[in-house]
């Protein structure tokens, strides 16, 4: 990203005067949402710091606040849900392993955090090209066999996986 | 894919190719060619290849979660879940044709046992460890009644032709009754606990005269005999003890610790420096040791043993402890 020294510095200060205006009403907002205080507070500081990326060299022209920020912190809100969901899952299936398939803690995080990013990878692709994906990725099923699974043809299939790859790319490059 | 244009495009375009399970030599020659033409193709395939290595870290089995769309339904889960524990039950049926009749029966786990039990109408009963229950079945309905411990009941129709025989759980504190399939009911010194893992079902502390409390699946409450605290969502593996496992997320070390102690005979302590790591992940209760060790592996923590009987876990090295 090429700024100069001089507008980083106008835009920081844009969201600093941001956060003094707001911070303490978007953590109580926050906290209405998750309960905790400080999941809220963890994801107030968070807001800000999605505002700070997105406005990198630019200075800031908000009409509303507020609703700005709700916005941005309604979307963390949701990935925070959905990933404690997501580990809620996760831990479900580990608990039915036998006694002796049990991998070890640092496995288990490791998984976990895979698990994770690919969730985040695979956010916004259609129904139907992620679960050809999954099941070309995890099942490890011939394509041909997908096809039949999903009612479409062995050339959607490919399209479907190559599909999937790019936006994985994308996804993790912007990351 | 008619027209790939980006190396990226391109090499996604190949990665299906090769993995479709009908690539032909002919393919593979020219996706070698294709991959030698250009070092732009080169970090792309690389790219792609890192994706690729992303997914082979996680099992097949671990993929459940992701198929779900934007919300993962707690629900869904707690089903798959006990789908997996049913497939192991298909002699249940074969004790139906028990005599129920006034079948009464005193059950006990010693610490660190766990037991499961098929009651005369069909229904499971497991005992945690350190439990003590009588089953109390008669004409008019099905008791169990809770001395000590824990338990997760998993109820069947009656079978009892033209009559339901209401199924409850009795503990000091009150009677907890069966509106649906799946439970646990925990004894504590001053109060009892629920969690519902399926259906519902409705809670009347021993003193109160008020209605009884309905409490639906996903949730948990504690209640003594006066009456009942607010309904709370289930932490992660409710219930989790009766395939064995301690499930944990994000939780204090010194809780974690006060859970497994009661799967092992004498003290467990928790050095207070070490107290507020955060522990998560699933443990196997047959072997707390293991547990232990599992520990170690993975936190700054050691395990100081005085006796068979006394254990403390603490920071590794006291001196580089650091208040979080």
């Amino acid at each position: 990203m090429e700024t100069t020294g001089t507008s980083a510095e106008v835009c920081a200060q844009d969201v600093e005067t941001l956060y003094q205006a707001n911070h303490r009403w978007l953590s109580g907002w926050l906290r209405a949402r998750l309960g905790s205080r400080a999941d809220a507070d963890d994801l107030a500081q968070d807001t800000f710091i999605r505002v700070l990326c997105l406005h990198a060299g630019k200075s800031i022209a908000i009409r509303e606040p507020k609703a700005y920020l709700a916005t941005i912190a309604g979307r963390l809100v949701t990935n925070f849900y959905r990933r404690q969901s997501i580990e809620r899952a996760y831990l479900e299936v580990l608990a039915t392993l036998p006694q002796d398939e049990i991998p070890s803690l640092e496995t288990q995080a490791l998984m976990r955090e895979a698990l994770l990013e690919i969730d985040q990878m695979l956010d916004g692709l259609g129904a139907k090209v992620k679960q050809a994906f999954l099941l070309a990725q995890f099942e490890e099923l011939p394509y041909a066999e997908i096809a039949e699974r999903l009612g479409v043809s062995l050339r959607t299939v490919k399209y479907y996986v190559a599909r999937a790859m790019v936006h994985c790319c994308a996804m993790q490059e912007s990351s | 894919m008619s027209k790939p244009s980006t190396p990226i495009e391109e090499a996604a375009f190949w990665y299906a190719c090769l993995h479709a399970g009908d690539a032909t030599e002919r393919e593979r020659g020219r996706w070698q060619q294709w991959l030698d033409g250009n070092p732009a193709n080169q970090r792309a395939w690389a790219r792609i290849q890192e994706v690729h290595d992303l997914f082979a870290r996680v099992p097949g089995k671990f993929a459940a979660p992701l198929l779900e769309q934007k919300k993962v339904s707690r629900r869904a889960v707690l089903r798959s879940v006990v789908v997996a524990l049913g497939a192991g039950l298909a002699g249940v049926e074969t004790y139906r044709h028990f005599s129920w009749h006034e079948w009464r029966a005193d059950l006990r786990t010693a610490v660190g046992e766990r037991r499961r039990e098929v009651l005369a109408d069909g229904s499971l009963l497991y005992l945690n460890t350190g439990t003590a229950v009588d089953v109390a079945f008669d004409q008019d309905e099905r008791r169990i009644l809770l001395h000590a411990g824990e338990i997760l009941v998993e109820t069947r129709p009656d079978n009892l032709p033209g009559v339901v025989r209401p199924f409850s759980v009795h503990t000091p504190h009150g009677r907890v009754r069966a509106l649906g399939t799946r439970f646990v009911v925990r004894l504590y010194e001053t109060h009892s606990s629920v969690q519902v893992l399926q259906d519902a079902v409705e809670i009347r502390p021993a003193l109160s005269v008020a209605r009884p409390v309905r409490l639906a699946e996903g949730q948990g409450m504690l209640f003594d005999r006066h009456g009942v605290k607010l309904p709370q969502p289930l932490p992660t593996g409710a219930g989790a003890w009766s395939q064995g496992r301690l499930s944990a997320v994000d939780m204090r070390l010194q809780e974690f610790l006060s859970e497994l102690a009661r799967y092992r005979t004498g003290y467990l302590g928790c050095a207070p420096e070490a107290a507020d790591l955060r522990v998560s992940g699933v443990f196997p209760l047959d072997d707390p040791e293991e547990a232990l060790n599992m520990l170690v592996e993975t936190f700054p923590v050691t395990v100081r043993r005085l006796t068979r009987y006394w254990a403390r876990v603490e920071l590794r090295d006291a001196r580089n402890a650091a208040h979080s």
